[in-house]
């Protein structure tokens, strides 16, 4: 009888222990698809009503050239346009510009395409007529980044800068010099347009046509600069890695907030919250909080990734036999789940799924456009139950069990071995809380009352106020008058961004340390607060509204 | 801990890296030549161990300061006499840092292991049938924090007081204590049949009565 229940403790102590594979909350049934020949879809196809746009690239020989379909959602074919003379990846995704007019004249709802052969071409979404094109400088590439509206104009990425065209006849409003590109987006603001190249080189370009080189990081940046409440959001690709940066925009200064894998995907925002994508991981940034790393999940994403327009991100996982990855990002900006969706033609991708109404249009290396729909609409948003804190405290009610039986029949050594183990075990689990909490308080018992690191030469405005003090070598560079933030991290980036200095943070199990701050790395960096060594990492460690935060460079 | 701080001993050439690590591979050949009479089994069996403990020091590694090493060394200082306990720990160090992290600290490391692996000498933990193991379980919960204190060292500055250093002590506090309650885990788990396995490999008084018979046997 008692093997019989032990059995039976351990079979469900070890069942609630196996990871928990989240299922989706939607049902999505294949409805038609379509192998569209020769190439690749390499960016996402577009649903607009009844029609879903899509593009084929390749590298392309003999006859067989790029093409851009109009579909029925029911799999009709409406049109399609071929380039006669685009013979590289059209990396550029699709453009759908509904009708409008505008100072230069008015438009039907258009289908903007963006050539490797550097042609802007503009069609008529009905029938896929050419409306114009303009053709723009190609050096090997043409046009490979995605082009955006901006009221009644097109701003364009072209392959040695950027151009801003009118929507309705293609008149050339300005044309400008950057840096090379390649499947770098531009971003929109009220002033200006930003853009990134291939010498990691971020230039801003207002709107009448004049650039200024805001920051050079080295490496590449193949993607739409963000904008954030923090500043411009950049992942760099570089080589077998790559990092992540923060632009002060009004200063033109860089943080680096993150070092990242290889091939960067292109980052995503919903406001607060940027992910970012790579060889190793999905990540997501905290970026009311100075773009502060919040979560990963381990994944090869390379290439775009979108919202379904609620939590769930979906994106390509790019591998032979790859699918597309769908993750639960909470209010929190912790990803809470991720499943896998399978289609019969998994491989290698880039490009994410769009969305329309119960519908989902997909496609990836294989060529084939598939349309899924949605055969019933979402009941619950509800996270997956955590099986994983009742199957450890099963497990080790299990083994206290075990070591009473173990006991009561005079094996005490048994006893004491299992008590043991159920200690060391339950004290692993509760170290980091208990670590983090034991060195808060110490904290706050050594920084009681402190004032003797008040310097007289500091701003009377900066009493009361959060200070940081950067210290190289003996030399000090002081940022004051900072309020609000509310660990050690976060008030070191945003005093870096003020002074300006560029920080790299490593993010450990242990927490986030600061490798370097203005390249330097030394033996390491440590910090004080209000004059008192600090004891945990700087992201675990909570600052009070009025405080001096030293760091200090340690040479030995 | 160190990684919490941001701050992991002087950065070091690897031509530093190397000279130190051949000094420590040095001291641990060192010890076991000048040991007394050690035969092939016996270099064997120690090789063995040394192995084996790299092993599950490498495998434990995600656990927060869980070493096993600690108890290793005090039940081979305790077995086989001081110096090849140190030479144990010394080696242990040097190839699970190797795996799983080379620098200054290997140092304060391998210092700390051989440390424990002379207090084990000085205990006398009885023989496999009388195996004294309430002994071993003071000594390895006092080890943790012998070892603990000793590899704080490595993150000593020229800029760092005493009371700065006390503080930083205090933060491992909970690390400290975590060690111990391992440290006691292993021994009740493994203390004695660690004891027996290194009970084949010949003790120093052993070999050093085995010396006094052969040469009143010659005599």
């Amino acid at each position: 009888m008692v093997k019989r229940m032990a059995l039976a403790c351990l079979l469900l102590a070890t069942l609630s222990l196996l990871p928990v594979q989240a299922t989706a909350p939607e049902s999505w049934d294949l409805e038609w698809e379509i192998d569209l020949g020769d190439g690749y879809i390499t960016t996402h196809p577009i649903i607009d009503d009844d029609t879903v746009y899509v593009r084929t690239s390749g590298f392309w020989t003999g006859e067989e050239r790029p093409q851009v379909f109009a579909f029925s959602t029911d799999g009709e074919e409406r049109w399609n346009r071929t380039s006669a003379t685009t013979v590289q990846h059209d990396m550029s995704p699709l453009l759908l510009l509904p009708s409008g007019t505008g100072a230069c004249g008015s438009w039907p709802d258009l289908v903007v395409v963006g050539w490797a052969d550097g042609t802007v071409e503009v069609l008529r979404a009905d029938n896929g007529t050419s409306v114009w094109n303009r053709t723009s400088t190609i050096q090997g590439w043409g046009i490979t980044g995605a082009i955006v509206p901006d009221g009644d104009h097109l701003v364009v990425p072209t392959r040695t800068g950027m151009m801003r065209l009118c929507a309705s006849n293609g008149e050339l409003d300005f044309e400008v010099e950057l840096g090379l590109g390649w499947r770098n987006g531009i971003s929109v603001t009220n002033d200006a347009f930003w853009q990134g190249d291939e010498s990691g080189s971020v230039w801003k370009v207002s709107r009448e046509g004049n650039a200024s080189l805001v920051a050079e990081l080295g490496g590449s940046i193949r993607h739409t600069p963000i904008q954030t409440p923090s500043g411009v959001f950049v992942h760099v690709q570089r080589g077998a890695t790559s990092t992540i940066h923060l632009l002060n925009a009004t200063q033109g200064t860089a943080v680096t907030v993150h070092q990242g894998g290889a091939s960067p995907a292109m980052p995503v925002s919903n406001g607060r919250f940027v992910v970012t994508g790579d060889s190793s991981s999905l990540s997501t940034f905290d970026c009311e909080r100075n773009c502060s790393l919040v979560s990963k999940h381990p994944t090869i994403t390379n290439g775009e990734m979108t919202w379904d327009g609620g939590q769930e991100l979906w994106y390509p996982v790019n591998q032979p036999n790859g699918n597309w990855a769908v993750s639960t990002i909470n209010e929190s900006g912790n990803i809470t789940s991720t499943f896998n969706f399978s289609t019969p033609h998994d491989g290698y991708g880039t490009a994410a799924p769009s969305f329309g109404e119960n519908r989902m249009a997909m496609g990836n290396d294989a060529g084939v456009l598939m349309m899924y729909v949605q055969e019933r609409t979402i009941t619950t948003d509800a996270e997956p139950y955590d099986w994983v804190p009742i199957g450890g405290a099963l497990l080790l009610i299990f083994l206290l069990s075990i070591g009473a039986y173990a006991t009561s029949v005079n094996r005490i050594d048994w006893g004491w071995r299992l008590v043991l183990l159920v200690l060391l075990v339950s004290t692993l689990a509760i170290t980091p809380d208990l670590s983090s909490q034991w060195s808060q308080s110490l904290t706050e018992n050594n920084t009681e009352g402190n004032s003797d690191v008040w310097n007289d030469s500091w701003p009377e405005s900066w009493k009361g106020t959060q200070v940081v003090i950067i210290e190289i070598d003996g030399e000090q560079q002081v940022a004051g008058g900072l309020v609000g933030y509310e660990t050690a991290l976060d008030l070191t980036l945003a005093a870096a961004n003020e002074i300006p200095l560029e920080v790299e943070v490593e993010s450990t199990e242990l927490g986030s340390y600061v490798v370097s701050i203005n390249g330097e790395e030394g033996s390491g960096w440590e910090y004080f607060l209000d004059g008192e060594r600090a004891g945990q990492s700087s992201d675990r460690q909570s600052v009070s509204d009025s405080i001096v935060l030293h760091w200090r460079l340690v040479r030995r | 801990m160190f990684q919490a701080f941001g701050v992991h001993g002087p950065e070091l050439t690897p031509f530093a890296d190397m000279v130190i690590d051949v000094l420590l591979v040095a001291l641990a050949f060192a010890l076991l030549v000048t040991a007394p009479r050690t035969s092939r089994h016996d270099v064997y069996l120690l090789a063995t161990f040394v192995a084996a403990v790299t092993a599950l020091r490498v495998l434990l590694q995600p656990l927060p300061n869980v070493q096993p090493v600690t108890v290793a060394a005090l039940l081979v200082g305790a077995q086989l006499g001081a110096r090849r306990g140190v030479a144990f720990a010394v080696l242990v160090t040097l190839l699970s840092n190797l795996l799983i992290g080379d620098g200054w600290w290997t140092l304060f490391q391998a210092i700390g292991w051989g440390a424990v692996a002379v207090i084990g000498s000085q205990l006398n933990l009885g023989t496999a049938d009388k195996f004294r193991s309430g002994q071993l379980y003071v000594a390895a919960v006092c080890s943790a924090f012998v070892f603990d204190f000793i590899a704080s060292l490595s993150i000593v500055t020229s800029g760092m007081t005493l009371s700065d250093f006390a503080v930083y002590l205090a933060h491992g506090l909970p690390f400290d204590v975590l060690h111990a309650l391992g440290n006691l885990t292993f021994a009740v788990w493994f203390g004695h049949f660690v004891f027996r396995a290194l009970e084949s490999i010949d003790s120093l008084e052993e070999l050093e009565q085995s010396v006094v018979e052969d040469y009143v046997v010659e005599g």
